[in-house]
């Protein structure tokens, strides 16, 4: 909403701040944000093939037990080690994060180029059909579609990619009307540039920087938006290790292993954190028209 | 903004409630399964009922017809009111819904009140000192509330508040103590949201001329901050908030589970799960018309406070 | 300017914490000395006995016609006696001086709205039941279609719960359970709670604990937080874990006891791969029963060799011939039905030897064990998905379509009758879905049915018994031991072994 003005009020204080005040400099933030995001990666790639352990392999001679040397977070209610279940948890949860925001954005990013380009009644169908899915919150709608296809974690998928990709599409519309109207755009037309070859020169480019933030933040929700429907049941069926199950039937031993239910929260905080760091910095990136539109979503 | 403009925007809030009527209904109408046999197996007791009896069953209720036929006679009820019946239980869908709306509004109203009380003083502390320590640290603080799961955070202030401290219950819905832990899970996360807009809110207003001259005159650093530039920053975080509808209603799904309380999400998520389809359209329904409805308003609100902002919200 | 903020912070805090410290002092967490709360799993859906009856008899609000004892045998309730008069004919003498909770008599005329009701239900349909008249005052008939000696025991079942005439409306519907218990209903909120009053005009000795309030919650955790923070006296049906860690607590007593129920896999009789008695056979030598008692279930429970526990009921066969864990004779037996060692797998005709299991999670433990029995039967060589659901999804699709295998859980005799399993096994009125048929079996449970002589019965179900031990449809696998924690003050809580009944009207609460 007021993007612009925040920014000149950021740097404008900035300059009469007080001496002794310490300045994290945003592009910091962003670096914490994608260093913890590329520890999870190499953690995620290289952390199962490290572990001597495997995700789904028994032991219930030693079910639930505490952090130790040869387990450093615990074992489960079936004596697997609580941190090899993690790591692949990492490849899962990021995996799917990454699936889903990629389908989300394709999707997205293609009807509103259409909606925005094309204008008239196609504009308006897609743009009634974006409002409709816009109409419900995300988690409910998703809830609602995984619920009626059974659970399953790609069902969990498919009904967050549905849901999605409604945003993508109203950014990257609005991206266009506002490009499309621009000068560079008009001058490219009058030169006698042909309207395909308009759109791959100059809207493209345009629309691609908030569509990038857009993502980086949507990461995390989906992660959340993962976590959050396999806690209630509809996500990965056992002995999957993904990080929202696992916290979801760690909660039955919550007073006998808490590690069972922090050592996954802890992951999924701390994932999501990552992604929304490095989102909210690129997004102080943005021009200030690209960041009022995004605050419009 | 003209009666053309209005009514442009009704017509098509129109089509968008049309539209989500359509998909309420029709999500169930592609569900694998035979609503026929569920209901019929539900009512004999989960016994599998004859293939010939399930035909009559079809016949009998309508469930032959064609969808827009289904559709319609569903319509009809709706408008009347009439939300159907649950498979499961000997209640209409509308007196649960009816029994279960007020805790849910009590948890959304309450976890808004937490989340204004912490993001107001933070989102302050954070304009008046843009790049400070205290700044940052709202800053993170926020960004860590909307990171943390709501369910494990529900856990987590279980066992610390009414375990370890016996301040609050675990679960339920009695009275206003129930409210408390489910209202700050939910509100934490908002929070973090609302304290990021006053902060741009405050520093948009804090930047503006008339501040600015208010300061040069010589008042007093509190008095610009509270009097002038609070005053008018709060007019789109109040709106904004109203936004934050849809959060309420995602987080109370989660929550309500957590809490046991039941609300509209428990409500929904039992109904999934039991598959009692006139149940889950029935909260659908309310939640997606609740939603367009709110939105209209905000919108048509927004544009009233803000001349500046034209009424399609759109720049052309 | 940093000070103004932060006062402006802490008055924001102050005022929140005072308005929440205002609610809690006018509400309160404790004292409610004079209620008693009991958490169970179930929610309370509907007011109506034909549905929920057996959740409001296990409150005492609703009481039928005969109860059942704490050793699992029918007992005298509203009606003291109770005898067959022919074949087909039978005579109930209802109890005097009873009277519904909104004062009218119980007399012969009175029940009869409400036992025609039960019996016509579809929840009672397999019960052959033709006519119920009064004979007089104080005497009911009911003729059966055929002779049927579990009758008394049908009469014990939450349906055939009695209500007031006033409670049916013109349609037959009720909507208000007016019953005959120590408790009467005074509100409820629909799927989530119940609340009752001790009735003074109770028939028995009255109740001890003012008000009952009986709350469903669905996840056994909250159960037993609610319990651990004294928002509930009873905690019902914990995880056999916190056993261990409740007894280390005085404020809290732990309850555990056998009950008859098992746990058990219910094959697809008509689907490959269990549609072939081998490879079933397979899966009982290849789940270690042992091993998942002792270390799932905290050696709470034992090993299930036929569908009665002999501890618990006197109905079980003897010489049940046990499946012995030996991976070694279940790769035999798949072997034997064509399924040929494949990489980790088995395949026959290139079908790889893969299933599925179904369970749900409102009992403890049960998705926990598939994923033992998913590793225990990937050793000898089948692949296996787990799908945990609601049991009613699983019931609907099971009844209505083909599946592999559901782990299940259920009381062996919910009614304390061993025609229970023809609730199992018969091909007709079998609930359990594994579309088993054997005429012998039929024929033995039917005949069963007509004798009264309880010798003669038993060794029917006997033979039942071990021919279902050969045939296995249903593959039992563990007997269950309850867990019901109570905090310390509760007294005289005596567990019923099958839980028809909490009993509360008996228990005093010192706190």
């Amino acid at each position: 909403m007021s993007g612009p003005a925040a920014d000149t009020g950021v740097r404008q204080e900035s300059d009469q701040r007080d001496e002794w005040t310490e300045v994290i400099p945003a592009d910091r933030l962003a670096q914490v944000g994608l260093g913890i995001i590329l520890i999870l990666l190499v953690l995620a790639v290289f952390g199962p093939i490290v572990s001597p352990y495997d995700p789904a392999t028994q032991d219930l001679s030693s079910r639930l037990e505490a952090p130790s040397l040869t387990h450093p977070l615990g074992t489960d209610q079936l004596g697997r080690d609580v941190l090899t279940r993690l790591l692949h948890g990492a490849r899962l949860s990021l995996g799917i994060a990454l699936a889903v925001t990629s389908v989300r954005l394709v999707v997205g990013t293609a009807v509103g180029l259409v909606a925005g380009y094309a204008g008239g009644w196609i504009d308006e169908a897609l743009m009634r059909l974006v409002d409709t899915l816009l109409a419900f919150p995300g988690i409910v709608l998703a809830l609602v579609i995984a619920g009626i296809l059974g659970p399953s974690l790609v069902n969990v998928m498919l009904a967050l990619s549905v849901v999605g990709w409604a945003s993508y599409a109203r950014l990257v519309r609005s991206s266009v009307l506002s490009v499309r109207e621009r000068e560079f755009v008009t001058v490219a037309r009058l030169l006698g540039h042909t309207r395909t070859h308009v759109t791959a020169r100059h809207l493209i480019p345009n629309v691609v920087a908030p569509v990038v933030v857009l993502a980086t933040l949507d990461i995390g929700g989906v992660i959340l938006g993962t976590a959050g429907l396999s806690f209630l049941g509809l996500g990965a069926q056992p002995p999957t290790p993904e990080w929202g199950t696992m916290l979801a039937s760690g909660r039955t031993y919550l007073r006998q292993a808490w590690w069972l239910v922090n050592a996954p929260g802890v992951c999924i905080m701390f994932t999501v954190f990552g992604f929304n760091l490095l989102g909210d910095s690129l997004r102080d990136t943005l021009s200030p028209t690209q960041s009022a539109q995004m605050e419009q979503l | 903004m003209n009666g053309w403009h209005l009514s442009k925007r009704l017509l098509t809030m129109g089509v968008v409630l049309f539209a989500v009527s359509l998909l309420t209904y029709g999500l169930i109408f592609v569900t694998p399964g035979d609503p026929a046999r569920t209901i019929l197996t539900q009512q004999m007791g989960g016994q599998s009922p004859s293939q010939a009896a399930v035909e009559q069953f079809r016949v009998a209720n309508g469930l032959d017809d064609p969808f827009p036929v289904q559709y319609a006679r569903w319509m009809g009820d709706v408008l009347r009111g009439d939300l159907g019946q649950s498979y499961y239980s000997d209640q209409a869908v509308s007196a649960m819904i009816a029994q279960r709306l007020p805790n849910t509004i009590a948890l959304a109203v309450a976890s808004m009140l937490v989340a204004i009380v912490i993001a107001i003083p933070a989102g302050i502390a954070s304009a008046v000192e843009p790049g400070s320590r205290t700044d940052y640290a709202a800053q993170l603080g926020a960004l860590v509330g909307i990171s943390m799961p709501n369910f494990w955070l529900g856990y987590l202030l279980i066992i610390v508040c009414s375990l370890w401290l016996d301040l609050f219950p675990v679960a339920g819905a009695e009275g206003p103590e129930y409210l408390v832990l489910p209202a700050l899970t939910l509100g934490s996360g908002m929070a973090a949201v609302i304290a990021r807009l006053v902060r741009t809110a405050m520093l948009d207003v804090l930047d503006d001329a008339y501040i600015r001259t208010a300061r040069s005159k010589g008042l007093r650093e509190r008095i610009v901050v509270y009097k002038h530039a609070l005053r008018n920053a709060l007019v789109p975080v109040v709106t904004i908030v109203g936004l934050q509808l849809s959060y309420v209603l995602n987080g109370a799904v989660v929550v309500e589970v957590v809490f046991q309380r039941p609300g509209l999400g428990t409500l929904l998520v039992d109904a999934i799960f039991a598959r009692d389809y006139p149940v889950v359209q029935g909260v659908t329904l309310l939640i997606g018309v609740v939603f367009v409805v709110t939105n209209f308003v905000v919108d048509l609100t927004y544009s009233r406070l803000d001349p500046r902002i034209e009424l399609e919200g759109e720049p052309t | 300017m940093i000070e103004l903020t932060r006062r402006q912070k802490l008055s924001g805090l102050g005022a929140g914490i005072t308005g929440l410290g205002g609610y809690w002092a006018i509400s309160g967490t404790g004292g409610k000395e004079d209620v008693f709360t009991v958490g169970s799993p179930w929610t309370p859906d509907s007011r109506d006995p034909v549905v929920n009856g057996w959740l409001w008899r296990r409150i005492s609000v609703l009481e039928p016609l005969l109860t059942v004892d704490y050793d699992a045998t029918v007992a005298p309730g509203l009606a003291t006696d109770w005898r067959m008069v022919d074949d087909e004919t039978w005579e109930f003498d209802l109890r005097e001086g009873v009277t519904f909770h909104d004062g009218t008599e119980l007399t012969a005329k009175t029940v009869l709205p409400s036992l025609r009701r039960a019996f016509d239900s579809s929840s009672l349909a397999s019960v052959p039941v033709k006519s119920i008249e009064t004979a007089d005052n104080r005497t009911l008939t009911m003729k059966t279609d055929e002779p049927f000696s579990p009758l008394p025991a049908h009469c014990t079942r939450g349906s055939t719960c009695l209500v007031s005439p006033t409670a049916i409306a013109d349609d037959r519907s009720v909507s208000e359970p007016i019953g005959t218990g120590p408790f009467q209903f005074e509100s409820w909120n629909q799927g989530s709670s119940i609340t009752a009053s001790a009735n003074s005009d109770y028939h028995g000795e009255n109740a001890s604990i003012e008000t009952l309030v009986y709350e469903g919650i669905t996840d056994d955790q909250t159960r037993r937080l609610k319990l651990e923070n004294d928002e509930l006296d009873m905690a019902r049906i914990l995880p056999n874990e916190t056993v261990d860690s409740l007894e280390l607590r005085d404020d809290i007593t732990a309850h555990t006891y056998q009950i008859p129920r098992a746990r058990y896999l219910v094959f697809d009789l008509d689907s490959s791969p269990f549609a072939d008695r081998r490879v079933r056979r397979a899966v009982m030598h290849a789940v270690d029963r042992e091993t998942i008692v002792e270390n799932l279930l905290n050696g709470l429970g034992s090993p299930a060799v036929g569908p009665f526990p002999s501890d618990v009921t006197d109905w079980a066969a003897d010489n049940l011939e046990p499946y012995e864990h030996d991976p070694g004779r279940a790769r035999d037996l798949l072997a034997e039905a064509g399924w040929e060692p494949n990489g980790t797998g088995r395949t026959r005709d290139g079908d790889p030897l893969s299933v599925s299991i179904w369970t749900y999670d409102t009992r403890p433990l049960l998705p926990t064990i598939a994923q033992v029995i998913q590793t225990q039967l990937g050793e000898v060589g089948f692949e296996v998905d787990i799908e945990v659901m609601e049991s009613s999804t699983i019931k609907e699709r099971a009844t209505n379509g083909s599946f592999d295998a559901v782990l299940w859980s259920n009381s062996v005799l919910w009614y304390p009758d061993p025609d229970r399993l023809s609730d199992f096994v018969h091909s007709e009125t079998a609930t359990m879905f594994s579309g088993y048929e054997n005429e012998t079996v039929d024929r033995l449970l039917e005949e069963a049915r007509r004798t009264t002589d309880r010798d003669e019965r038993f060794g029917r179900y006997a033979e039942v018994q071990h021919i279902l031990q050969r045939d296995l449809p249903i593959g039992w696998l563990t007997y269950y031991t309850n867990v019901v924690a109570t905090r310390a003050g509760v007294e005289a809580y005596r567990p019923h072994p099958i839980e028809s009944c909490y009993h509360l009207e008996n228990v005093t609460d010192q706190q």
